[in-house]
C-alpha cells in the first residue's frame, strides 16, 4: 500500500473512530508498512471493540513479535492455539515466535502443523531459517562423506553456506540471468502461479561455456539472490564417488539439500559425474550415473525447493540422459564477458589497488574473447611488472593504462581452444540444436 | 592400489590430464619406486602429445619393473612418437618375449610398419593381433588401412563392414569406411560416412580430412589430382622418388626430341604441356581446390584455420593473376606508363609461378621447421622475382628466379618428405 493511502486511512479512522472494518484495514496496513508500534495501538483499539476476533488477535501477536515482545506475543498465541480449531495461520505465527525465542525444535513442530492443515502456507524462507537453527551445532553444517580416508578426519566434508553475493554482483550476462530468473527465482517468489498451472518447482539448469567465465560465480549469486542455502560439489567429491561409497554419498548430499531447503545444489564439472557411456569404456558400471538421475528425478523423495545447478566445460561428454525433461532441461550457454562486462571485471579487480586514470573501456576493447580469469591474469602480469619498477625506483607507482596494454601482449585468451572444440561439436554433432548458441556467438552460418 | 592412482586413472579416462598428473605426483610421493605410476605418467604425457617429456617416465617405469611387458609397450610407444623406431621395435620384441599374447603390441608394430610404408608387414601384424583378439577395433581399422594401401579395396571394404558390425559407434571405423569409399571413387557414400564419423567425434581429424577430399573430388578436375595423390600414397617413398625423377627425365628427353625433330612437335608439345600442368597441379592442387571449397556450405567448416590461410593466399594470387592477364590482354602494343607488354608478361609469369612456393610452404605442418625453411625459400624467391619486374634494369635476377623455381620442386619435396615422417 502506498504511503499516501496509509495517511488517508489514518485520517478516515480519525473521522469515524467506531468503524471496525476501517480500523482493521488500518492496523494491517501499518503492519505491512513495518510501523509496528502504531499497528499495536490500532490492534488494541480494535480488540476493545471486538475482543473475540481471531484475526485481530493474531495481528496483535505479529505486531508484538516484530517489536521483539516475545512474551506478550506468545501469551496471545497460547490462547488461540488452545481453541478447538485454531486457524492454520496461527501455527505459522507460533513457529516464528518460537524461532525468535530460540526454540527451533518446537518451531519446526508448529510449522509442520501449519503445513499439514494448509499446504498453501508453505514458507520456504521460514522453513530454512528453522532448519538452520536446528543445525546450530558446528558439525551439522557439513555433510560428512564416509568411506574415503582411514580415519574420520580424512573424510571429505561438503560445507554449505548462505552466499552474500547476488545478481547485482555479476557483471553482464543479462540473458543468462533472465533464464535463471524464469526457472528458479520466479517460481520461488510466486509459487501460487506455478501451482495454478500444476507446474513443479525445481529441476535443473546446466551451465556450459569456456572455462573461467563465471559459471560458479553465477551459481553462487543465484543462491544469494533467492537467499537460499548453497552447496557446492566439486570435482574432487565427484571423483571420490566413483571410487568410494559412491551412491550412498550422493544420496547423502541430496538428502542434506532437501533438509536445508530452499537450497541450491551446485555440481561443478558435472561431466566428470555424468560422462557419456561410450567415453567411460573402462569404468565398470553406471550405478553412479543412475543414482544421480534418480536423485534428480526425485523418485523416492520430493525435490521441492531443491534447485540443482550444474556447470561443465564439456557438455558433449555428458550422458544424453541428463538432458531429458525434469532433469537438466534447460541448458544455458555462458559466453565470455562482452565489452561492458570486461570493463566491469577490470574495474572490480583493480578496485583496491593503486591505479591512475586507467581507461577500462580501451582495454576491454582490446580483449575480445578474454574470460574473467584471463583478465585477472593480465592484471597480475601488469602488477608484477609495476612492482619490479617500483622497487627499482624506490617509490610505489600506480598502475596505468599502458601497463595493462603491455601485459596484454604476454597473455592470450584461453577461451580460443575451447571454442575451436565447441565449434566442431556445434557443426557436426548438433542434431537437436543444443549448441546453436555457440554458433551464434561465433557468428558461424551453417 | 593407492587412492591417488585410482583417481589419476579416472581423471585420465576423462581426459583431465593436468589434474591426473597432480594425482600421479602425489602417488609418487607415497611410493617413489612404483613402475606403474611412472607408466601412467608417461601415458599422460603421450595423451597430451608431449612426446619428449614422456621419455623419462617411460624409461624409469621399465627400469623399475623390467619384467612387466606393459612397460616395454609404453616405452616402445614413446620411442615411436619420438621418431626412434628402431628402439621401439626392439622393445616390441622384448615385450612379446615376455608375453606373446598382447594385441596392442602387434598393433604398435603394425602402426610402425604403416608409418614406414611397409604395408605388407603392417597387414601381417594386424592379423597376428586379430588372432588374439578378433574384435579389437583398432586392429581391424589398421588391417583395413593396410589393405587399402595394398590396393585390396574389396577386402578393405569387407573389413570395415565387419568393424562397424561389431562396434557401430566407433568414429574411427566410420572414417576408415569413408576412406575405403574414396578409394572406390564412391564419394556420396564417403561423405555420408565421414559425416557420421564427425557426428560421433567432431574432433576426428582423419574424418575431417576425408570429408574435405570427398567434397572436392565431386569436381572431375580435382578427382584426377586426388587419385594421383592416392596412387602416390600407396607407393613406398623410395619408389616415389624414382617416379618423380624418372618422369622429369622423360620430360627432358621429350623436350630435346622436340628440338631435334620440329616436324613431330604436334606430338611432343601436348606432352610437354601436359607434364607442366601435371607438375604444377601437384603443387597448387590442394590450396586451389581448398580455395573453392571455401564456398561450399559444409566444406568450408572442414577446413582448418591454416588451410583457410593457405586458400586465402592462393585466392589472392589467382585474383592478381587474373587482373594482370586482363591488363596484358587489353594493353596496347607500346604498353602503359612504361609498363611494356613484355614487362606485364614477366609479371604474369612471376605471379603465376610464385603459386608453387606459396602453396608448398603451406604443405609443411604448422610451426614445423620445414614450414619455416620453405617460407624463407618462398620469400627469397619473391624478392628475386619481383625486383626485375619492378626495376627492369635488374633483369638478370629473373634468371636466378627461374633457377630457384626449378630447384624448388626438388628441395621442397625433400624437406616435406622428411617432415612428414615426424610427429
Amino acid at each position: 500500500m502506498e504511503l499516501n493511502d496509509l495517511e488517508f486511512l489514518l485520517e478516515a479512522v480519525k473521522a469515524s473512530p467506531d468503524n471496525l472494518p476501517l480500523r482493521k484495514l488500518l492496523a494491517s496496513a501499518l503492519l505491512k508498512n513495518r510501523r509496528f508500534a502504531e499497528a499495536e495501538v490500532e490492534y488494541k483499539e480494535a480488540l476493545r471493540m471486538a475482543p473475540q476476533d481471531l484475526g485481530l488477535q493474531m495481528g496483535l501477536a505479529t505486531a508484538f513479535l516484530e517489536q521483539e515482545k516475545h512474551g506478550m506475543a506468545s501469551v496471545i498465541m497460547e490462547d488461540i492455539l488452545a481453541l478447538d480449531m485454531p486457524p492454520p495461520q496461527a501455527w505459522i505465527i507460533q513457529a516464528r515466535i518460537l524461532l525468535a525465542m530460540g526454540n527451533a525444535r518446537d518451531a519446526q513442530e508448529a510449522y509442520d502443523n501449519a503445513i499439514t492443515l494448509d499446504p498453501n502456507l508453505a514458507d520456504a524462507y521460514l522453513n530454512s531459517e528453522i532448519s538452520q537453527k536446528l543445525d546450530t551445532e558446528p558439525e551439522a553444517s557439513k555433510v560428512r562423506l564416509g568411506g574415503f580416508g582411514e580415519t574420520e578426519e580424512e573424510d571429505r566434508i561438503i560445507e554449505f553456506e548462505r552466499p552474500k553475493v547476488s545478481f547485482n554482483d555479476v557483471g553482464g550476462m543479462e540473458k543468462v540471468k533472465e533464464e535463471i530468473r524464469l526457472k528458479i527465482i520466479h517460481p520461488l517468489e510466486h509459487p501460487e502461479i506455478y501451482k495454478a498451472y500444476g507446474k513443479k518447482i525445481g529441476g535443473g539448469i546446466l551451465l556450459y561455456g569456456p572455462p573461467g567465465c563465471g559459471k560458479t560465480h553465477l551459481a553462487r549469486a543465484t543462491a544469494g539472490q533467492i537467499k537460499s542455502n548453497f552447496m557446492a560439489v566439486g570435482i574432487n567429491e565427484i571423483l571420490d564417488m566413483w571410487l568410494g561409497q559412491s551412491e550412498k554419498n550422493l544420496h547423502a548430499i541430496f538428502q542434506k539439500a532437501r533438509q536445508i531447503k530452499p537450497c541450491v545444489l551446485f555440481f561443478d564439472e558435472v561431466d566428470a559425474l555424468g560422462a557419456n557411456r561410450s567415453d567411460m569404456r573402462m569404468s565398470a558400471g553406471r550405478h553412479l550415473i543412475n543414482q544421480f538421475l534418480n536423485e534428480l528425478d526425485g523418485i523416492e523423495q520430493s525435490n521441492d525447493g531443491v534447485l540443482v545447478l550444474a556447470a561443465t566445460n564439456a557438455p558433449w561428454h555428458l550422458d544424453p540422459a541428463f538432458r531429458r525433461p525434469g532433469r537438466f532441461d534447460r541448458i544455458i550457454f555462458v559466453p565470455p564477458p562482452d565489452e561492458a562486462g570486461r570493463a566491469a571485471i577490470l574495474e572490480i579487480h583493480l578496485r583496491n589497488k593503486p591505479v591512475k586514470d586507467v581507461d577500462y573501456l580501451k582495454i576491454a576493447q582490446k580483449t575480445p574473447g578474454f574470460s574473467g580469469a584471463d583478465l585477472e591474469a593480465v592484471i597480475d602480469i601488469a602488477i608484477e611488472g609495476k612492482m619490479e619498477e617500483s622497487m627499482r625506483k624506490g617509490i610505489p607507482l600506480p598502475i596505468e593504462t599502458n601497463d595493462l596494454l603491455k601485459a596484454l601482449g604476454k597473455h592470450r585468451a584461453t577461451t580460443t581452444e575451447w571454442f575451436s572444440t565447441a565449434k566442431n561439436y556445434a557443426l557436426f554433432s548438433n542434431e537437436s540444436g543444443q549448441y546453436d548458441e555457440v554458433l551464434k556467438y561465433l557468428n558461424v552460418k551453417k | 592400489m593407492s587412492q591417488h592412482l585410482d583417481r589419476a586413472q579416472l581423471l585420465m579416462e576423462q581426459r583431465r590430464l593436468p589434474e591426473a598428473e597432480k594425482e600421479l605426483a602425489q602417488a609418487l610421493q607415497e611410493n617413489p619406486e612404483s613402475g606403474s605410476v611412472f607408466r601412467l605418467l608417461a601415458l599422460c604425457k603421450i595423451m597430451g602429445q608431449n612426446y619428449p617429456a614422456a621419455l623419462a617416465p617411460a624409461q624409469k617405469a621399465l627400469a623399475l619393473d623390467p619384467d612387466d611387458p606393459s612397460n616395454h609397450y609404453i616405452l616402445a610407444v614413446v620411442y615411436f612418437y619420438n621418431n626412434q623406431s628402431e628402439q621401439a621395435k626392439s622393445l616390441i620384441r622384448s615385450g612379446l618375449n615376455l608375453n606373446p599374447y598382447m594385441p596392442n603390441m602387434f598393433e604398435l608394430a603394425g602402426e610402425i610398419a604403416m608409418h614406414e610404408d611397409r604395408w605388407e608387414e603392417a597387414l601381417l601384424n594386424a592379423e597376428k593381433g586379430l588372432e588374439i583378439d578378433p574384435e579389437d577395433t583398432e586392429l581391424v581399422n589398421l588391417r583395413a588401412r593396410a589393405l587399402l594401401k595394398l590396393n585390396r579395396t574389396a577386402e578393405a571394404e569387407a573389413t570395415m563392414n565387419y568393424a562397424l558390425y561389431t562396434d557401430p559407434h566407433n568414429s574411427m571405423s566410420h572414417a576408415n569406411q569413408g576412406w575405403v569409399a574414396v578409394n572406390q571413387n564412391n564419394f556420396e557414400q564417403a561423405i555420408a560416412s565421414f559425416k557420421e564419423a564427425l557426428r560421433l567425434n567432431p574432433q576426428n581429424n582423419h574424418a575431417r580430412a576425408g570429408l574435405k577430399e570427398a567434397i572436392k573430388a565431386k569436381n572431375p578436375l580435382y578427382r584426377g589430382i586426388l587419385n594421383y595423390f592416392l596412387w602416390m600414397g600407396k607407393m613406398q617413398s623410395g619408389k616415389q622418388w624414382w617416379f618423380i625423377i624418372g618422369l622429369y627425365f622423360l620430360y627432358r628427353i621429350v623436350i630435346s626430341l622436340n628440338k631435334n625433330y620440329p616436324a613431330l612437335s604436334f606430338l611432343f608439345v601436348p606432352l610437354i604441356v601436359l607434364y607442366v600442368l601435371f607438375a604444377f597441379s601437384t603443387w597448387i592442387g590442394q590450396p586451389v581446390s581448398n580455395f573453392f571449397l571455401r564456398f561450399h556450405p559444409l566444406g568450408k567448416h572442414a577446413l582448418s584455420s591454416d588451410e583457410n590461410r593457405a586458400a586465402n593466399w592462393v585466392g589472392a594470387q589467382l585474383l592478381a593473376l587474373l587482373c594482370i592477364a586482363i591488363l596484358y590482354w587489353i594493353a596496347p602494343e607500346a604498353g602503359w606508363l612504361g609498363w611494356s607488354k613484355d614487362r606485364l608478361f614477366f609479371a604474369l609469369l612471376v605471379v603465376g609461378t610464385m603459386l608453387i612456393p606459396v602453396s608448398g610452404s603451406f604443405m609443411a605442418p604448422v610451426g614445423s621447421n620445414a614450414r619455416k625453411q620453405l617460407a624463407w625459400y618462398a620469400i627469397i624467391l619473391a624478392v628475386f622475382g619481383f625486383i626485375p619486374v619492378l626495376f627492369p634494369a635488374a633483369f638478370v635476377l629473373l634468371g636466378v628466379y627461374g633457377l630457384g623455381i626449378f630447384a624448388y620442386a626438388f628441395v621442397a619435396n625433400y624437406i616435406l618428405h622428411r617432415a612428414a615422417r615426424r610427429f
